[in-house]
């Protein structure tokens, strides 16, 4: 079976902002498989922010590692991939409604990376993903409690409208979890105890982007 | 426009908090219009929030105060915002708009630091709002477009500001380590 790694934009941008992207090369040695993005998320990582100069030398960075091949961008079944795409948006952004109005939660490049597992799936890869942004972790993991998180969030009541958004039923691995593979495997090699640097390494992705709680990473540490 | 009740009436209590000076009234009345944007996602309401945040956030600021062109920058805001009003209570949705981006448009005829410290004041607001967005729910990618810049100023914005909550847990970070563990093994 072929196994493929799928990214979202905020998983690159976080392990990019900690200038942590060396790790994706031996990281896909040892996994032996493919890493993909979308078009969509390419958009998102080079197109969109390609004119502004803060964040030039970051898309240079990138553009290299799919120059050499470490990531690649997913080209085929694009019909179907846009498809997929548009049904699983119209499906999450027509499920909740507030004050008589639906809430659009989930935008296109999110939304590809369900719609590439699910292809990926069906063409019987063995598809993790990685993504750092909450929402379209929670419509993967955790689709059931949206209403009530949104309902936190927005301080107003939801209404679930139908019960078609189901959750994609797979574990989302982050660039957090990555970052601490890359550590164990002796990838990243810094001065100081895997404790000391599993810490450095978490709170560091934290402030650039990464979903973590504290609580997290406190259990994480002791997991070294 | 989605909200032009709502609107009317933030903008109407924005002008009495401006001319009393009270940021921190203006800071909650921008709250409010992006709570409200992060269902409807109307555009006005988030222009709405992020100009009268920026507000805030300049007459809380006593360093530029002195500098001369603090109180005709003022000044203009007070004028623009009143014609805002005023037009939205026309229902000239046009005209409103063009008055409520000369507030903002201001800043283009300074020079020097105040220049900068206002465009930054304006940046800010604006990722400011993106940030509560987020917070209501709405992901990055969403919350990005509607606002109408890019992930990577989100990201890099959120780092620094932002909070996560245990309501934004998923999963146990051990599953994930011990199924990262397998898939890399």
């Amino acid at each position: 079976m072929v196994k493929a790694l799928i990214f979202d934009s905020s998983s690159i941008i976080s392990l990019t902002l900690n200038d942590l992207l060396f790790i994706l090369k031996p990281l896909k040695e040892i996994y032996k498989g493919e890493f993909f993005i979308t078009s969509q998320i390419k958009r998102e990582l080079i197109t969109i922010p390609s004119n502004i100069k803060r964040f030039e030398l970051e898309v240079l960075m990138i553009k290299k590692l799919i120059e050499e091949g470490i990531i690649k961008v997913y080209n085929s079944d694009i019909n179907e991939l846009n498809k997929e795409v548009q049904s699983i948006m119209k499906i999450v952004n027509n499920t909740f409604k507030a004050k008589g109005e639906f809430i659009k939660i989930i935008h296109e490049g999110e939304t590809s990376i369900i719609a590439l597992r699910r292809i990926l799936n069906k063409k019987n890869y063995e598809v993790n993903i990685i993504v750092d942004e909450r929402v379209t972790r929670f419509i993967c993991e955790n689709s059931s409690n949206l209403q009530e998180i949104l309902e936190h969030k927005l301080h107003t009541p939801i209404k679930k409208i139908n019960n078609v958004l189901t959750e994609e039923k797979c574990t989302v691995l982050r660039s957090s979890e990555l970052a601490l593979i890359a550590l164990e495997k002796g990838i990243i090699n810094l001065p100081g105890n895997k404790k000391e640097v599993a810490d450095a390494l978490l709170y560091g992705l934290k402030y650039q982007g990464c979903a973590i709680t504290r609580e997290d990473i406190e259990k994480a540490k002791k997991m070294f | 426009m989605k909200e032009r009740g709502h609107i009317l009436e933030i903008l109407k209590n924005a002008k009495v908090a401006l001319e009393q000076n009270d940021s921190y009234e203006l800071k909650k009345l921008s709250n409010m219009t992006i709570h409200t944007a992060s269902i409807s996602k109307d555009v006005d309401s988030i222009s709405v929030a992020v100009t009268i945040y920026a507000l805030s956030k300049i007459i809380e600021k006593d360093q530029y105060k002195n500098k001369k062109e603090w109180p005709d920058f003022i000044k203009n805001a007070k004028i623009f915002l009143e014609k805002a009003i005023a037009n939205l209570e026309k229902d000239d949705v046009e005209l409103f708009r063009r008055e409520l981006t000369k507030i903002r448009n201001q800043v283009n005829s300074l020079s020097g630091d105040i220049k900068t410290f206002f465009e930054e004041v304006f940046r800010k607001a604006m990722l400011n709002k993106a940030k509560m967005m987020y917070e209501h729910g709405i992901s990055a990618e969403e919350t990005a477009s509607v606002l109408g810049i890019s992930q990577w100023e989100l990201i890099d914005y959120f780092g620094k500001a932002g909070s996560v909550t245990k309501y934004d847990k998923t999963t146990e970070i051990e599953t994930r380590v011990k199924y990262a563990r397998k898939i890399f093994s």
